[in-house]
């Protein structure tokens, strides 16, 4: 469960962590590399990547969170403007579009308490 | 090339220095043609266009006024960076999201200026440019042909003096001398690119803007005078396609002639409107003759006394010295700056000017080859004599006596250095072609420099320069050429 910080919100808890007071980590923290450019493929088969740029996203996931995580993910999901993330890998600046946060509830305690599974996808812009 | 890395610059300049604005681009789409005509890729003198669209998602943009602010677009493909566009923003579509800018050559400022020019006397269309040509039209040595006046009044300035006009609107270049040239020749407030273009049609040239914004006159025999140093064959090009033209196969081309004569000393101006000139005051008085002037009577470098009836207000009649006239003759226009220098009011109520005129006369037709697949050449004012006709009769005929097929390679790798007028070989196993020389006649980029498409006509066969002899400095021993067409 790699810590991550984004738009200065940490999200270091882990399974031990009070979940109303910690922001649980996510549990998955996936790159997703692409390629911008086009294959051209000419009459003799030869193919040429004209290439323009590569960018990696990454996709975060986290299973059985609480309510406090839950709301902090979906407000950096909200965020209109572009914002920096600490992860694994280095900290660099992201941005969420139009579907990239989707939310599940996982189960619900018998006192009411909902848990949820949720991703978030960070675009490099 | 397995992988190449592209890249693109977008500028323009609003307000006298250029400005990137690459940044949100969303898309670069444009085309570049030799000539205008779809059906007649190496014909004379058809208007050719080159444009550009470019969108944006920078909606800041949109609070700058934009209509003929230049821009101009340069592709990064590998190691190699080249313009491929340069011109003006005609139009401006928006959306609630993008800005689309439709952007043209230089032809659109060139077809707004009004130019009246020096009627000139078996002068080439249009002159070679140098480091050294004198171009500026207000030089007492001026040489130069009616399309570098032309190009130069609208703005332009010569490609190969770039550094001495640095500012310029736009340049141009002559790499030839046009090789056919009107008796007279002159320009009297038309549209400007559209004598251009008559003129081109006259001597068998083309006129168009290359991708890097120069505007050229190409005379024909280049056309078949390069040196292909690329070849398009199958790993280049996607797909191959051919579109005929047997349908203007022609035996036999006609041309019409009007021939302009210098008649002698006469009245070519007779103007009785009354003009009221204050005294001490300066009035300026544009006149047009009928016909273009090859010269007007004058007397010490003004009009004669008796050219201009003038009267002061009491009655009296003016003496030498009373009026100040200066004259300019352009042409048809000739135009009198006249400074009443007594303490008087006077009134000018008639002017009489005399010159020597270029008229019309009788109209003939003249023609090349036999047979009823005939091409009629459009009237032209600047053919002006049977043998002029019959040149250009038989200079078309010689290249479009057979058929040109149009070939365009398509799903190309946009590459910068492909050019519009360069010479390539063509390979396509299929139509067992093998190193044939084309003439690259358009080009089309499209997805912002990734791809391209490439329309080009076969010359092997074409009359070239150095089929004939050229009068220059050049010496010639044993060798077999012709003279002209």
């Amino acid at each position: 469960m790699p810590n991550v910080t984004l738009n200065s919100i940490s999200f270091n808890g882990d399974v031990y962590s009070n979940p109303t007071t910690t922001r649980r980590a996510p549990k998955l923290v996936t790159p997703k590399p692409r390629k911008i450019g086009k294959a051209m493929i000419a009459a003799s088969g030869a193919r040429t990547w004209v290439h323009r740029s590569a960018k990696t996203d990454y996709e975060l996931e986290w299973e059985n969170v609480a309510e406090l995580t839950r709301a902090a993910v979906r407000a950096i999901f909200d965020l209109t403007t572009t914002f920096t993330a600490v992860l694994p890998v280095g900290t660099a600046t992201y941005q969420c579009e139009e579907q990239d946060y989707t939310e599940k509830e996982a189960f619900t305690m018998p006192d009411g308490t909902r848990y949820y599974n949720i991703t978030l996808l960070l675009r490099q812009p | 090339m397995a992988v190449v890395t592209v890249g693109y610059l977008v500028e323009w300049k609003p307000s006298g220095v250029w400005v990137d604005i690459t940044a949100h681009i969303k898309s670069v789409e444009g085309d570049l043609a030799l000539s205008g005509n779809p059906d007649n890729a190496l014909s004379f003198g058809d208007a050719s266009d080159v444009r550009c669209t470019i969108t944006t998602v920078n909606l800041t943009l949109q609070a700058t006024a934009y209509l003929d602010v230049p821009i101009r677009v340069t592709f990064t493909i590998g190691a190699m960076t080249e313009r491929e566009f340069t011109g003006i923003i005609t139009n401006r579509d928006r959306d609630q999201e993008t800005l689309a800018f439709t952007c043209e050559g230089y032809q659109r400022p060139i077809k707004r200026t009004r130019v009246y020019s020096p009627a000139f006397f078996r002068r080439p269309a249009a002159t070679a440019t140098t480091i050294a040509s004198i171009e500026d039209i207000g030089d007492p040595g001026y040489q130069a042909g009616l399309i570098n006046y032309a190009l130069w009044s609208a703005g332009g300035r010569p490609a190969e003096q770039d550094v001495t006009y640095p500012a310029a609107l736009f340049y141009y270049s002559v790499p030839e001398y046009a090789i056919l040239a009107p008796e007279w020749s002159w320009l009297a407030g038309e549209d400007a690119w559209e004598e251009c273009l008559k003129l081109a049609r006259a001597s068998g040239g083309q006129l168009f803007q290359g991708a890097d914004g120069i505007v050229r006159y190409l005379q024909p025999l280049s056309f078949g005078s390069g040196t292909a140093a690329y070849t398009f064959d199958e790993d280049v090009y996607g797909d191959l396609t051919e579109r005929g033209t047997g349908e203007l196969v022609i035996t036999k081309v006609q041309c019409s002639y009007v021939p302009r004569v210098r008649q002698a000393l006469q009245e070519v101006v007779n103007d009785t409107t009354p003009r009221l000139i204050a005294a001490g005051a300066t009035v300026t008085v544009t006149l047009e003759a009928q016909n273009p002037l090859a010269s007007l009577l004058l007397s010490s470098g003004t009009l004669p006394a008796d050219a201009i009836k003038a009267t002061f207000l009491d009655g009296r009649t003016p003496t030498a010295g009373d009026l100040d006239v200066t004259v300019a003759l352009l042409g048809q226009q000739i135009t009198l700056i006249v400074e009443n220098t007594t303490a008087y009011p006077l009134t000018i109520n008639a002017i009489s000017i005399q010159g020597e005129p270029i008229v019309a006369g009788e109209a003939g037709t003249a023609s090349a080859g036999s047979g009823d697949t005939a091409q009629t050449l459009q009237d032209n004012p600047y053919i002006q004599s049977q043998a002029h006709a019959e040149r250009l009769c038989a200079m078309v005929l010689a290249f479009h006596g057979t058929t040109l097929p149009l070939r365009s390679a398509t799903d190309c790798v946009y590459d910068p250095e492909r050019l519009v007028n360069e010479t390539v070989n063509l390979n396509c196993s299929r139509w067992s072609l093998s190193s044939v020389a084309h003439l690259i006649v358009a080009k089309r980029h499209s997805e912002t420099g990734i791809g391209a498409e490439y329309d080009m006509v076969p010359v092997t066969g074409l009359p070239k320069s150095s089929d004939f002899f050229i009068i220059s400095s050049t010496s010639y021993t044993g060798q077999t050429k012709k003279l002209g067409f």
